[in-house]
């Protein structure tokens, strides 16, 4: 038995649309297949989709959270897919156009996705973000080794 | 009353139109007035002054940077630290231990000071270096970030508390100290910007180098600070005469113009600065603007009733 | 043809890459096989726009963007403990103890909004809140191809965010689906906004020009380019220029094999071409820094495309 997880619109389901978006789409689609077929489908909605910053690592959480051991995705941010990486997801790449869930499903079931392994994902994944914070006005951050005792 | 060193910021805005040859020119003219001048070079993403100056880095030293580590013995997998983090730099999954994410990670030590189990220690990964040098006389400041950090504020602030702590224990060591900033007009040089007594723009008499000087002088005045600006290559394209007039009808104060010279690219294709002593380049065009740049800027100084003393 | 996404940086700055990147625009819109879109990230000095300026005025759009945390103090609430000076809640040196009315001064500009005073305060006497950090343009530019940048506000720079966000706003037009090409100017350096800038890239054309100092960035930044496993060519801007230090140069390229995708001599029609607001293939499309691009751009599409 396997969850699987689908970024998708509105509220997610098999004959919704795929969302290429990973961090930013509505909702989460998770199938639980088991000896090949579809045993249950159920719908998170995107809690990270209007987050200002992060949406990616929290979005993996979701996905995470939720117990799949597999997604299908369009664009990841290299954050996306570093978060996703550390929770040992794996990847497969949702073919270019439009398609729903049950047909991702189909083409998942007949092996005709390509799994994306860490070396790929992140560099070649859309134009997704990068750093999160980076330069901010981060003067001097976290140089002290103050310890603990302060608390 | 002790003397207090003139702190001088080199910036510019764009990229590419001479800070750093004027830092490090500047800084050779003071010396041979007789002033004890260091020299900071402030553009840790590049900084080129030491190549300049034909000096090698030397005197390593590490800057370091905080990171999370997970005590795995310790950590009850609540999730506290990863529910507070705004950066959202700890990937936590219900059972689980937390995943730190460094490339999002601020340092801000939040995790480490919350954790009811104090299963978050303080590590530390290297984000640049700085280093130490004295070449003609010179001592030099250089900060450098290592490449594929993007952290550059941290040096710079490392840089700046070791100007602080000169200035603090050993107030007379220098009469002169000049900043070399980062092209931009980012925090990085906004932090030298204000740590400066005067700030010398260097800019070219082009359309963008117009446009990045009114953003960094736009930058000077919100930090209120006095300013004096350099036209480098001003003989480039003819436009000479009509670039200064318009900088002057915009109100922007000019310190003087440098035209365009081979002797001065060939100087820095050589390490060895357009003023040094050697006087290799003593008949240069180049060499004469930066004689009477030198001037005004000391009239100016004068004006301001700072006073070198040397 | 399958979309690809190219950077030009430089590590240097002033090397060429805006005057680089808006030719190499032009010769896209001119191209029958190419639908590009323009996308500068340089958020500290956007000046792409002042060459590809806008077609209409009607049809810019301007996002602010408010991506930027900071604390906001609420004195009402602050019961003059001092435990955010004594027991060191900022980390980034934001809180600074006002003696006279024993409360703590927030310094908006060092304040990185990191959450700490708002959670470690027992008094809850600290917020957080998003504050303008910039905005976006994009319209079509006179070339007739979708232009996007950023601008950062001054003061509350978060530059490799507003990158990021540049970004992100480009991939959710609509034209970037029927494009296929991206070309993006970026910032000098390598720190945050180059890194945010290159991530996510499928070539990276880097620009400099025969000095040490040339030579130095542009190994700095092809380290980090490397970090990402991202194909790069190597531009010498300025190529002919008069120095000893060319033969150094020479023998780093032939050293390291990396690809040196051409050469562009000095040519005062580049500065010049700036002063008229123009992309120098279109300024004079005859001059030798014309003719030179020309080729580059021919030698970038068969890199990007020779495969497919």
């Amino acid at each position: 038995m396997v969850i699987l997880a689908v970024p998708t619109f509105g509220n997610g389901g098999l004959n919704e649309l795929l969302n290429p978006r990973f961090g930013r789409c509505d909702s989460f689609t998770f199938i639980t297949i088991e000896k090949g077929n579809i045993k249950e489908v159920r719908t998170v909605s995107n809690s990270a989709s209007g987050a200002m910053g992060g949406a990616g690592i929290q979005a993996a959480q979701i996905v995470g959270n939720n117990g799949a051991k597999e997604l299908i995705a369009g664009f990841l941010g290299p954050n996306a897919a570093q978060s996703l990486n550390a929770l040992n997801i794996k990847i497969y790449q949702a073919p270019n156009q439009q398609m729903t869930v049950k047909q991702c499903i189909e083409l998942y079931l007949q092996g005709k996705l390509l799994e994306m392994n860490s070396a790929n994902v992140g560099a070649h994944y859309g134009m997704g973000p990068g750093m999160g914070g980076g330069r901010g006005m981060g003067r001097g951050a976290g140089r002290g080794m103050g310890r603990r005792d302060q608390f | 009353m002790p003397k207090k060193a003139i702190i001088i910021c080199v910036t510019g805005g764009k990229g590419g139109t001479g800070k750093t040859f004027v830092a490090v020119n500047l800084a050779i003219m003071f010396k041979n007035n007789g002033n004890d001048v260091l020299l900071i070079d402030g553009d840790v993403e590049n900084p080129n002054t030491y190549l300049l100056m034909g000096a090698q880095l030397e005197n390593k030293k590490e800057v370091p940077y905080f990171i999370p580590k997970i005590v795995e013995e310790k950590c009850t997998k609540c999730g506290l630290c990863a529910q507070n983090c705004v950066a959202h730099a700890l990937l936590h999954i219900e059972n689980s231990f937390p995943i730190p994410m460094l490339t999002v990670c601020t340092g801000c030590k939040l995790c480490y000071k919350i954790c009811p189990e104090e299963a978050i220690e303080a590590d530390s990964k290297v984000m640049g270096w700085i280093y130490k040098t004295k070449i003609k006389n010179i001592s030099l400041l250089i900060g450098e970030l290592k490449p594929s950090e993007a952290r550059s504020a941290t040096i710079v602030e490392a840089l700046m508390e070791d100007l602080d702590e000169i200035i603090r224990n050993e107030p007379e060591k220098f009469d002169i100290i000049i900043l070399d900033t980062a092209p931009g007009a980012h925090c990085d040089v906004e932090l030298l910007i204000s740590k400066a007594d005067i700030v010398i723009p260097v800019t070219e008499p082009t359309k963008f180098g117009k446009i990045d000087l009114t953003r960094i002088i736009e930058l000077i005045d919100l930090i209120k600070k006095d300013y004096r600006t350099i036209v480098n290559r001003s003989s480039l394209l003819g436009f000479r005469d009509e670039f200064l007039k318009n900088l002057k009808e915009n109100n922007i104060h000019i310190l003087g113009d440098i035209p365009f010279d081979e002797d001065i690219v060939s100087s820095y294709c050589q390490g060895l600065p357009l003023m040094d002593q050697s006087n290799k380049f003593k008949h240069s065009k180049g060499y004469k603007a930066f004689k009477i740049i030198f001037k005004e800027l000391d009239n100016w100084l004068i004006s301001k009733q700072i006073e070198i003393t040397g | 043809m399958e979309r690809k996404v190219i950077g030009v940086l430089s590590g240097k700055g002033g090397v060429g890459k805006t005057s680089l990147a808006a030719s190499l625009a032009s010769l896209a819109s001119e191209d029958s096989e190419i639908k590009p879109i323009i996308i500068d990230c340089d958020v500290d000095a956007p000046n792409l726009s002042i060459i590809l300026p806008f077609n209409s005025k009607d049809k810019i759009n301007k996002k602010e963007t408010f991506t930027s945390l900071k604390g906001i103090f609420i004195e009402d609430k602050c019961v003059h403990c001092k435990q955010c000076i004594d027991n060191h809640f900022c980390e980034f040196n934001a809180l600074k103890w006002d003696e006279n009315n024993q409360i703590p001064i927030l310094d908006y500009l060092a304040c990185e909004g990191c959450n700490a005073c708002k959670v470690l305060c027992p008094e809850h006497a600290f917020d957080i809140e998003s504050v303008k950090s910039g905005e976006i343009i994009s319209y079509e530019s006179n070339l007739g191809i979708p232009l996007i940048y950023g601008k950062t506000r001054l003061g509350s720079t978060t530059s490799g965010k507003l990158v990021s966000d540049v970004k992100q706003y480009a991939q959710q037009l609509e034209e970037v689906n029927e494009s296929n090409m991206i070309l993006i100017d970026g910032p000098p350096g390598i720190g945050c906004p180059v890194i945010s800038t290159i991530s996510g890239l499928d070539y990276v054309i880097t620009i400099t020009e025969p000095t040490p100092s040339g030579l130095h960035d542009l190994i700095r930044v092809i380290e980090v380019i490397k970090q990402f496993n991202i194909k790069f060519g190597i531009i010498i801007n300025k190529a002919d220029l008069k120095s000893n230090f060319q033969k150094q140069f020479k023998k780093f390229i032939k050293k390291t094999g990396y690809h040196l995708l051409g050469r562009i001599n000095f040519d005062l029609s580049i500065p010049e071409s700036i002063s008229f607001a123009k992309p120098v293939v279109n300024h004079k499309p005859n001059s030798d820094a014309s003719l030179a691009i020309k080729e580059i751009y021919s030698n970038l599409k068969n890199i990007l495309w020779s495969n497919s």
